[in-house]
């Protein structure tokens, strides 16, 4: 056999503790059925690992595992010092993506974030239900009774926004665009009036919506 | 056979931008008839009004979520087909698919509309529903009612617009003698004087959005009853002698008076008006409460309304004052404070001005002296 065509020195040690890739493994053992000089190799190989393993499972003799344990307390603790005066010059020189800093600064991190979350529910949520969550907030933080349920109804409203008639979350609102009502005013019957005045044509309208 | 590439690209691009063409112009259609398929104009065959045109103007529709606001920018032109002057005019405006339990009026008072004359009504309405619809028109408009400039009346009357509409015609008549008095009196300069004051009387006239709850209210706060005051009006045939009402906060719930009519004729009808205090001293004019009775003369009467009165959470209400603003006589006839009772500071200040009143300031304010005079001798 040509000794070109020797597996490596790798790949026989590989194939002596049965770790090579299978095609490879196949090849090898081919090779080393009929070359006598890697198959010597290759025994070499299988020889030196079990005197390897047979050391690693034998402890040395006389061993004072009580100054082993204190020796590695005492690295353990020099390890620990030195990270701490390193870690201030490692951070100023190369701060991390996703270091959250001192606790103050997490607590700040964690309060702008509630900032922003709440501030979103607060933007987001009816005003209504906002004055009806105050209203209770208040009242349990004052521990007075609760007096009556929450019951909306058809309700109507006269603001300088125009006069608006709600029921189930859907509404009908009359308006007047770019214009103000001049007066505003609620009937305890149920209904609710502005007055408007046109600019160019000096004509009132009143809008009235009424509960029926 | 070979094809450019170029060539293809650029057709390809041409057939896009006119597939968005196309879709573009569809939905702009699909938009405009919907718009006008969601409002409809039902007059009777025998109405003294008629329309002669409808402007569509800059109506939109937009999604927010589930739900559709409807942006509806109507201008109306009616016509009066009677032989009378119009003074006054109401539209019932309903959305059934939208609040089934309410509906809503546009009115234009202080009208002078000669037969064959036209005349404007603008209906702004935005409607916020959820999307799903069912077709048909969204909004139906319809007559409820036209006041003639001899108190005629002609319409179904479904929003007692008839009494409204009256007691608006009543107050204009009032105000116009007034300030004809004023002009004949001490000239232009004297009714200059008048309006200064009267437009800083309407300007001294705090507005505050409010809201009236039928039923129970939504309030969480405990309530306590609130004794309630009374402005003296001395000329008025009813007078108000006690009264109630349960106060949390800034609500005024189920209000409770005492009447007695003092005058000869028995009443069918009493509206009085409502000034709320805060704890602060400030105060407003909040609303109405009226009532539908039969009240002989001399006899008393308890009047209650089951709603809720709403004022802004700023707003804490420390004391309510009541004064009455208007009556109808069983006979039709009217009862409105004259002119002399609203000199009284108190009352001046508490009684909204009349629409006539508001109008005829603003013209002052707009033209000037010269275009009040001239308003104030057409009729």
């Amino acid at each position: 056999m040509n000794a070109n065509r020797h597996p490596s020195e790798i790949d026989l040690a590989l194939y002596s503790s049965g770790d090579l890739a299978a095609m490879a493994r196949l090849k090898t053992a081919l090779h080393v059925r009929g070359c006598a000089d890697c198959k010597t190799r290759v025994q070499a190989y299988r020889a030196d690992r079990e005197v390897a393993s047979t050391v690693a499972l034998t402890m040395p003799r006389n061993i004072d595992w009580d100054r082993l344990s204190d020796e590695m307390v005492g690295n353990i603790r020099v390890g620990l010092a030195a990270g701490e005066c390193v870690a201030p010059l490692a951070s100023k020189s190369q701060p991390s993506k996703f270091s959250f800093g001192k606790p103050w600064q997490q607590g700040l991190a964690y309060a702008a974030v509630a900032f922003v979350v709440m501030g979103a529910w607060w933007l987001n949520t009816p005003a209504a239900e906002l004055s009806a969550i105050g209203r209770i907030s208040r009242a349990l933080w004052t521990q007075t009774p609760v007096a009556m349920l929450a019951e909306p109804g058809v309700t109507v409203e006269a603001s300088p926004g125009g006069v608006l008639v709600k029921e189930n979350g859907s509404s009908m609102a009359l308006t007047s665009p770019g214009n103000r009502p001049v007066a505003v005013s609620v009937s305890l019957q149920g209904s609710a009036r502005a007055r408007y005045m046109d600019d160019d044509t000096g004509q009132m309208t009143i809008t009235t919506v009424y509960v029926q | 056979m070979r094809t450019d590439p170029r060539r293809d690209r650029k057709v390809t691009r041409s057939a896009a931008t006119l597939a968005i063409l196309t879709g573009l112009a569809a939905c702009t259609l699909f938009a405009q008839s919907d718009r006008r398929g969601s409002l409809k104009v039902d007059l009777p065959k025998d109405s003294p009004i008629s329309v002669l045109n409808a402007d569509w103007g800059e109506s939109s529709t937009a999604v927010r979520g589930g739900a559709m606001v409807l942006d509806l920018r109507t201008a109306l032109t009616l016509r009066n087909s009677s032989q009378r002057r119009v003074r006054s005019i109401t539209l019932l405006v309903q959305a059934q698919e939208v609040t089934p339990g309410g509906k809503a009026s546009v009115s234009v008072p202080s009208l002078d509309v000669g037969p064959g004359e036209t005349f404007p009504v603008k209906i702004d309405l935005r409607l916020l529903r959820p999307v799903s619809n069912n077709g048909g028109p969204l909004v139906q408009v319809a007559l409820d009612g036209v006041l003639f400039d001899d108190l005629g009346f002609y319409g179904a009357n479904k929003l007692n617009s008839r009494r409204v509409m009256t007691v608006w015609e009543l107050e204009a008549r009032r105000d116009r003698k007034f300030f004809k008095a004023v002009l004949e009196k001490s000239g232009q300069n004297g009714l200059q004087e008048e309006a200064l004051k009267t437009m800083a009387r309407q300007g001294d006239r705090p507005m505050q959005g409010v809201q009236s709850v039928r039923g129970r209210s939504t309030n969480v706060e405990p309530e306590h009853d609130l004794q309630l005051a009374f402005l003296s009006v001395p000329e008025a045939p009813v007078e108000a002698t006690e009264g109630y009402a349960k106060v949390s906060s800034n609500e005024v719930h189920a209000p409770r008076l005492e009447i007695r009519n003092r005058s000869d004729r028995a009443i069918r009808y009493l509206e009085m008006g409502w000034i709320l205090k805060d704890t602060r001293g400030a105060d407003f004019l909040a609303g109405t409460v009226p009532a539908d009775l039969q009240l002989a003369p001399g006899a008393k009467s308890s009047i209650l309304q089951d709603t809720t009165l709403r004022v802004p959470d700023r707003f804490a209400v420390g004391g309510m004052t009541g004064f009455v603003s208007s009556v109808e006589f069983q006979d039709g006839s009217f009862w409105i404070p004259s002119r002399a009772a609203l000199t009284d500071a108190q009352l001046g200040r508490a009684v909204a001005p009349s629409p006539e009143e508001q109008r005829l300031m603003q013209i002052y304010q707009k033209k000037g002296i010269k275009a009040l005079v001239e308003e104030l001798k057409k009729f």
